[in-house]
């Protein structure tokens, strides 16, 4: 369904003239991934050797445009170094404006001139050895010039750059088939290359000497450790290569993996139970690492048989298998305590004692969340910034480079095991739904996102507030142009530059956690925002998304469709005029005509109207002295309960969808349409049977006949009316303005017009 | 065998023999050059004098994955042991045709450049694994029509990067190329082998058949093949067939249902011999130093090879 929905919105965005530059993009907690045993595919190890050197040229020479240095020292051609170094006529004009070559210049940092200056001499005369023409042998050109470089550079004699020069000099050995100097040069600069940047990559060019000289058991040795041999996920490799590096990255594809297939089980069984298969294996190489001795990171295979228990449907099993995992580094302690607190969450009584564990848990992973978004590098936080939803912290498929957000996502708010669901069924809704928002909301907030920012204070009408399921008749909530038949858009939406998605605010978890309790609940979450009861309050309060308005609009609809109007009322009379008219309120429907074509104009308050109107006809009939107008207010009322869950749903919900009607109510594997619409819901149920009741009823409280030709005209049944009620002067109203039949089935009354 | 060759060289036989004694060589053609105790032992019995080694193929650079170059060496020969110091070494780099075409339509500077690295690369790969003076170094391509404006072009550029470092060029001629009078090389190979139609079903012997050679050496005389060296085969293989007469593949020369096996045959080397013209000064070639194939061949069989002339019977 997940996938329905991502095609349909994908869909319409292809056919859409007036489809925005970023479309809707639905991402669910299952999306996220909490199996985590490294950080990003790429390991800290393996971030790029550039960005390092460029920051260690940054440091160590005292000038910090990053750019510059990466400008010059990588797009800086050997005619620009050589001109730098004083060999050269000429360099380009660019190079001679760049801020890091003239502050080397202006320094008169000869050494690291020098330095760069062979580095690119050394690059240039490799870049003619990787030419398919170049044959490795002593006496070609190429390996003359290298033989040259490499005397020269051994020659001289480092001092601010020591590591720096002994690299190039083992680089340079190398491409000049020296492989024993490469040797020699190793074990004796390798004490002043620990620590540094270079010592993997020089450690690299010694094994492959070692590799051409024949020894290549030690080279082997070398690649082992820093895993580069092919280690696969089973036992052979367990045996062979007890402590292989690359044991954690296979372990996070195949977690990833299951994850991707727990997330995506609706595609059928055959993937589950190849994931399944693939759960089971992992647990039993795990228990094999957990018996070899020589096995040292035991804690990441305990982890990693505890996440496959997990996804089996075995938490008490993975929690028994974490409760030993010790060791491992800071990421994975980190993935260690997530997971506990998800494996916890369903495994634990939820209590006083759980819930503040939990507070506390979340407070963590929101503390993490905050670190690990002040380590990414600039670009991405750019990027995150100004993207809506989840890109740049998490897709599909892929690790996101917060695991805390990931995190916290699938722990509290997940379809299936999700947190908050189970502490709202324990009785502890309001602080499930603190943690919800903190859940979604709060990344907003953290990284001041200029486009949320944008969507929750632009005057423009907003998008995506209403789901509707589109193979019902009333209308569309999907703009097309060519379509006239727009009853749910938004105003403005016919213009297509003037409105805005918003496919956050009423589709994350938040929202649909809150759709499932009540309105007293979310009443109460309410007067904690406003007035905090205590410290966790406030901080969840200070981390969460607490506009008056969304809410106070929630809150109210929800009152709608327990049929408290008079407190709908009290809640929709906050909700801002602005606000109302942004997200669509105004669906011009009237909700007490029989008739779907008759619109309503009330263009800012349709919700506050309704809710005010039902509340006065609710105290009509029940206290009305007149019989009569307390019979035809039990009518009204029915017609406008009725329409408010059916043809002005909207007005209880936020969805409408078929799907709903095969009697699902649930929030598993649904698209949001399906999860908040009302069709199937109790509400519905109930609203049903009080209006078949007070139609009943209404008639037999009814004492005049003109009242009954009104009930009967009201209804539409004109032919009742004039055959049972002939004389009264409602019927002979119609016969004076209906002379045919068929003026009197266009003259069917309308609700307004009855009292 | 010192006997034999002198019989070769008009010491033996009835008639006169006016051929100036040839030179002997032999081609190695594997990707790997580490000739077995045999197969070096064999080049000293028949006194070797010259190694073809193909050094590497040069193929059309798209092929291999280079868009930026229009052809580039492949199948290097990998050298477990170094080339023999005794014999001159002759390097060969094949080149196929889809260089050639490849080549279609580049600048003189593009060619030029290309004929230096394939000089540069020679040198750099004998020097390496030989050390001697490089005195001629041959190219084997099967230009076609359509190929061979281009070929000749490479090959003008390559000579005269080795006429500056004191090195000839030399180039195969297939038959059916004899009687092209622009060939540039400084000397040619005629290749007396692949003569038939190897995928024929009813080919007696495509390796070597004279009445596949006999119509095109009509007309050739002696001065048509002045510069000429020539090379003969002393290999052969089985060409499979299906149930239909279909070729399947080339294997091993042993028996086997609808497999044809071939050998260049001695008998049939002398009778090409009977009908090519006079020779000066040549050198007679063998393809190719294999130890499986040269043990199908006795020394007399070798040595009537290496003759420039056939031996009486």
């Amino acid at each position: 369904m997940k996938i329905l929905k991502r095609c349909i919105a994908l869909g319409l965005l292809l056919v859409s003239h007036a489809a925005m530059a970023c479309g809707p993009y639905y991402y669910f907690p299952s999306d996220y991934r909490l199996y985590r045993i490294i950080p990003t595919w790429k390991s800290a190890a393996e971030e790029s050797f550039a960005g390092k050197n460029i920051s260690l040229w940054a440091k160590q020479t005292g000038f910090a445009d990053n750019k510059a240095i990466e400008a010059a020292i990588y797009n800086g051609t050997l005619a620009d170094w050589e001109w730098m170094a004083g060999n050269g006529d000429e360099a380009s004009e660019w190079f001679k404006g760049n801020g890091f070559a003239k502050h080397l210049k202006e320094n008169g940092d000869a050494e690291a001139i020098e330095l760069l200056y062979r580095s690119k001499l050394y690059e240039n005369i490799r870049d003619q050895m990787r030419s398919p023409w170049h044959y490795n042998s002593r006496i070609s050109n190429e390996n003359e010039q290298m033989q040259a470089l490499y005397k020269e550079v051994a020659t001289s004699t480092p001092k601010r750059h020591a590591a720096r020069h002994h690299f190039l000099m083992i680089k340079c050995a190398w491409a000049a088939n020296e492989d024993n100097a490469v040797l020699d040069a190793w074990q004796k600069q390798k004490g002043q290359l620990r620590g540094t940047i270079f010592y993997d990559e020089a450690e690299d060019y010694v094994a492959r000497s070692l590799t051409r000289l024949g020894r290549k058991a030690e080279a082997e040795a070398i690649y082992l450790r820093q895993g580069k041999l092919p280690v696969q996920l089973d036992a052979t490799s367990l045996r062979i290569y007890p402590n292989s590096a690359q044991f954690s990255g296979l372990l996070q594809e195949a977690l990833s993996n299951i994850e991707r297939g727990r997330a995506a089980k609706t595609y059928g069984d055959d993937y589950e139970r190849e994931h399944r298969a693939s759960a089971q294996k992992i647990i039993v190489l795990s228990q094999q690492a957990m018996a070899t001795p020589s096995v040292s990171n035991k804690a990441m295979w305990r982890y990693a048989a505890a996440c496959c228990l997990d996804y089996l449907g075995r938490p008490a099993e993975a929690l028994a298998m974490l409760s030993d995992a010790e060791g491992g580094d800071a990421f994975l302690r980190k993935s260690i305590r997530a997971l506990t607190l998800h494996l916890r969450g369903q495994v634990d009584t939820i209590d006083d004692a759980f819930v503040d564990y939990a507070v506390g848990e979340v407070q963590w992973l929101t503390a993490e969340m905050q670190r690990e978004y002040s380590a990414m590098p600039n670009d991405v936080k750019q990027l995150v910034a100004h993207t809506i939803g989840t890109l740049g912290w998490d897709c599909t498929g892929q690790l996101g480079q917060c695991f805390a957000l990931s995190a916290m996502q699938r722990i509290l708010i997940d379809d299936e095991t999700g947190l908050c669901y189970r502490m709202a069924a324990s009785g502890y809704g309001v602080r499930a739904l603190q943690m919800a928002n903190v859940a979604c909301n709060y990344v907003y907030k953290m990284t001041d996102n200029k486009a949320m920012k944008k969507l929750r204070t632009s005057t423009d009408s907003i998008y995506y507030c209403y789901y509707y399921d589109r193979t019902r008749d009333c209308g569309y909530l999907y703009h097309f142009a060519s379509r006239a038949d727009t009853t749910v858009l938004p105003d403005g939406a016919h213009s297509p530059h003037a409105y805005l998605f918003n496919n956050n605010d009423y589709s994350n978890s938040l929202f649909f956690l809150a759709d499932t309790m009540c309105a007293a609940t979310l009443e109460q979450y309410r007067q904690r925002m406003l007035h905090p009861q205590d410290k966790t309050d406030r901080w969840m309060n200070a981390h969460s998304y607490t506009d008056g308005d969304y809410w106070q609009d929630i809150i109210g609809t929800h009152y709608l469709r327990e049929r408290n109007y008079a407190a709908a009322a009290a809640h929709l009379r906050h909700v801002s005029p602005e606000y109302q008219r942004r997200m669509n309120l105004r669906c011009r429907i009237d909700p007490f005509s029989i008739d779907r074509t008759k619109r309503s104009h009330d263009s800012t308050h349709y919700k506050l109207h309704f809710a005010q109107r039902m509340d006065s006809l609710q105290h009509a009939m029940l206290h009305d002295p007149n019989a009569d107008r307390r019979g035809l207010a039990m009518l009204e009322y029915s017609i406008g309960l009725e329409n408010s869950f059916d043809m002005c749903w909207w007005l209880t919900s936020y969805g409408k969808s078929v799907y709903a009607e095969s009697g699902v109510w649930a929030k598993k594997y649904l698209s949001p349409e399906c999860r908040v619409s009302i069709e199937g819901s109790p509400y519905k149920h109930r609203a049903d049977a009080a209006v078949r009741l007070l139609r009943g009823k209404a008639l037999r409280t009814l004492r005049t006949d003109d009242a009954r030709a009104r009930y009967y005209a009201r209804l539409g049944q004109l032919a009742t009316v004039m055959k049972r009620y002939a004389d009264t002067p409602t019927a002979q109203h119609y016969a004076l303005v209906c002379d045919t039949w068929q003026q009197y089935r266009k003259a069917q009354p309308t609700g307004s017009s009855t009292n | 065998m010192a006997a034999l060759t002198m019989a070769a060289c008009g010491g033996g036989g009835n008639e006169p023999q006016t051929d100036v004694c040839a030179h002997r060589g032999i081609y190695h053609w594997k990707t790997t050059y580490n000739p077995t105790a045999w197969e070096q032992n064999w080049m000293q019995e028949h006194d070797i004098e010259r190694l073809y080694v193909k050094l590497f193929e040069v193929d059309a650079g798209s092929k291999h994955g280079y868009d930026d170059w229009r052809m580039v060496p492949v199948a290097t020969t990998r050298f477990e042991q170094p080339l023999p110091k005794e014999t001159e070494v002759v390097p060969v780099v094949y080149i196929t045709v889809d260089a050639i075409r490849a080549m279609n339509g580049s600048d003189y500077y593009d060619m030029e450049r290309l004929a230096e690295l394939l000089v540069e690369r020679i040198y750099a790969m004998t020097e390496e694994h030989w050390g001697g003076e490089v005195k001629e170094v041959q190219l084997d391509c099967d230009w076609t029509a359509s190929t061979r404006h281009d070929f000749f072009r490479l090959c003008k550029l390559v000579k005269d990067c080795l006429n500056e470092r004191g090195a000839t060029l030399s180039g195969t001629v297939r038959l059916h190329q004899l009687k092209d009078e622009e060939i540039p090389f400084d000397r040619k190979l005629l290749m007396c082998y692949n003569t038939g139609r190897l995928q024929d079903f009813k080919t007696i012997n495509s390796i070597l058949n004279h009445d596949d050679v006999d119509p095109y050496l009509r007309g050739v005389d002696s001065s048509t093949l002045r510069g000429y060296d020539i090379a003969w085969p002393a290999y052969g293989w089985g060409v499979q067939f299906d149930k239909q007469g279909h070729f399947v593949q080339l294997s091993k020369p042993e028996e086997r249902a609808y497999r044809r096996i071939e050998w260049g045959e001695p008998e049939e080397v002398r009778i090409v011999k009977q009908h090519l013209p006079q020779m000066h000064d040549n050198t007679v070639v063998l393809y190719h130093l294999d130890e499986e194939n040269l043990k199908h061949y006795s020394d007399e069989d070798i040595e009537e090879m290496y003759s420039p002339r056939p031996a009486a019977r």
